[in-house]
């Protein structure tokens, strides 16, 4: 009887699982446009970010509605690597951040700065310290190469996401070409990127003003684009908060253009 | 016509007992004072926010709290009230009179979801009171500095709220469904916490086992397997819903709400199947 019993409470089961399967074939319709959504929204849906909380993942699920707190936990714990100059954790504890937490802008900021400049500090050490006295340097070259196209990677995503702050992200990413990559020509791309999306930063028409007469020697193209944009400023386009117009015009003065007295913006 | 009545009201009268019942629990009041206190505290652990989003920091403190004490509730209170029955021989007398299983089983579910009901509206208004305080001073704070001021939708969050209910519900019935056939309270609480999980985890185990150089038939599996469950992660709208204008589209929600509305009655369907020839 016991065996009996047993039998019809496994046949029961495996027909409750045909029914779960059936009702789940049938209403995944109706849950369908929600977990698109998740998926499009979530980063931690996403495939390619899912290796880097694996671990974590089952936290991350469990507490959905902890995420800013937990990414901000690991962006601590990111931070107690990066004191120590480990890589490997520092760079772990940053994704996972980001995954859990995208929506925060100094993650992706610093994230990128750290990856560009400090890691590659941290590679080499690790490397020469591994038994090599000095490494060559075409490989010290190629590695800061190789963590400065992680950072700008990192900070175009950034951008993209926050399309508020851009100016910030294409600011960083002017100043890790110019300083680690040492292409000019590429950071000044990026400072009239930085000078031309939503919430620019003025100044960074400046130094691309300054790049492109300076470092690749094309004055006459530097000082049309600026003084284009100074006007926008006298137009009353871009909103001049303080003296920009008057600084832009008096650095047009210095390069030998006498730039004339507009109508002043209302 | 007065069959069906009559079914209702003993359903209903069930629910009734059971809502007061679990009402009574310290469990209850304990977690209520928890969830609210964790909602509350939000604000207040803000130094932890690293440049985010100051209302979202809060907003989503005050969710991750909704959902994991709530969750906790729908787990354990099911089996609480089910095997208190069980166990102090109350069931026997109650099934011997014109009572069916299923209204039984219906009652006792109905009385834990609207139990979760109040938890959820208690949690969501401290929530709301909280968000509200702090937009408040935000928004002076941001006329001052030239910026612009937070956005925070009441609504939303109302919205948010019956979708955590939906949330919770499906929870209650998963373990209303193992209770149906559980021989302990242990048993019942551990076997619905991991189907509560795995529930929670679907979406994140499909995107894991069905990538395109995973075997054939794992992914066959996985997406066989992962249909069998209901996805909670469908109902993780808040931040959208309450901090983003026009964050989330409505088909979205209501794809989310459908989801959890359908499943509750296969779930209670299933457990009333188990429960029908079980030995009490």
């Amino acid at each position: 009887m016991g065996v009996s019993l047993k039998s019809v409470f496994v046949c029961r089961a495996v027909v409750a699982g045909g029914v779960l399967v059936v009702a789940g074939w049938g209403l995944s319709w109706v849950g369908r446009p929600a977990g698109e959504w998740q998926g499009a929204h979530q980063p931690a849906f996403r495939a390619e970010s899912l290796e880097g909380v694996l671990g974590q993942g089952a936290l991350l699920g469990v507490f959905g509605g902890f995420r800013a707190i937990m990414a901000d936990f690991a962006w601590l714990r990111s931070y107690v690597s990066w004191e120590r100059c480990e890589r490997a954790g520092c760079e772990t504890f940053m994704r996972m951040a980001l995954t859990l937490d995208p929506g925060n802008a100094v993650f992706w900021l610093d994230g990128g700065y750290i990856t560009a400049f400090d890691m590659p500090h941290w590679e080499v050490r690790t490397r020469e310290a591994g038994g090599r006295l000095k490494l060559d340097a075409v490989v010290v070259r190629q590695i800061k190469g190789e963590y400065a196209r992680r950072g700008l990677a990192l900070l175009s995503t950034g951008a993209e996401r926050h399309p508020a702050r851009a100016a910030e992200f294409w600011e960083r990413c002017a100043m890790i070409c110019l300083n680690v990559l040492k292409e000019p020509e590429r950071a000044a791309e990026f400072y009239r990127r930085a000078a031309e999306c939503e919430n620019p930063k003025w100044y960074a028409s400046l130094a691309y003003a300054n790049l492109l007469a300076l470092e690749l020697g094309r004055k006459e193209e530097a000082r049309r684009w600026l003084e284009a944009y100074a006007e926008k400023f006298r137009r009353g386009e871009r909103r001049d908060t303080g003296r920009i117009r008057e600084l832009l015009d008096e650095v047009l003065r210095e390069w030998g253009t006498a730039t004339p007295p507009r109508t002043v913006r209302p | 016509m007065r069959m069906r009545c009559g079914c209702l009201s003993r359903a209903g009268w069930i629910a009734v007992n059971t809502f007061v019942e679990a009402a009574r629990q310290r469990f209850f009041a304990f977690l209520v004072l928890l969830g609210a206190g964790m909602a509350g505290a939000g604000v207040y652990l803000r130094a932890f926010d690293f440049g985010g989003s100051e209302l979202k920091f809060v907003a989503d403190f005050g969710f991750g709290g909704m959902f994991l004490f709530g969750a906790i509730l729908a787990v354990v209170l099911p089996a609480q009230v089910f095997f208190s029955e069980m166990d102090n021989r109350t069931a026997l007398p109650l099934l011997a009179r014109p009572v069916r299983r299923w209204e039984f089983l219906a009652g006792k579910f109905f009385g834990v979801w609207v139990l979760l009901g109040v938890f959820v509206v208690l949690l969501g208004c401290v929530l709301g009171v909280m968000l509200r305080l702090r937009a408040g001073e935000l928004a002076v704070a941001a006329v001052e500095t030239g910026r612009e001021a937070p956005f925070l939708s009441e609504w939303g969050l109302v919205v948010f709220c019956l979708l955590q209910w939906l949330r919770l519900g499906v929870v209650a019935a998963l373990g209303v469904v193992v209770c149906s056939f559980a021989r302990s309270f242990l048993y019942a609480v551990v076997v619905t916490a991991l189907a509560a999980l795995v529930c929670q985890l679907r979406g994140m185990g499909q995107v894991a086992f069905a990538r395109e150089d995973a075997a054939g038939w794992v992914r066959v599996l996985a997406g066989g397997a992962g249909r069998m469950v209901p996805d909670l992660q469908v109902f993780d709208l808040g931040v959208p819903l309450v901090l983003q204008p026009g964050g989330v589209a409505w088909e979205v929600v209501a794809s989310a709400a459908g989801h959890g509305a359908l499943y509750l009655p296969v779930l209670l369907g299933l457990g009333v199947w188990f429960f029908v020839d079980r030995e009490i």
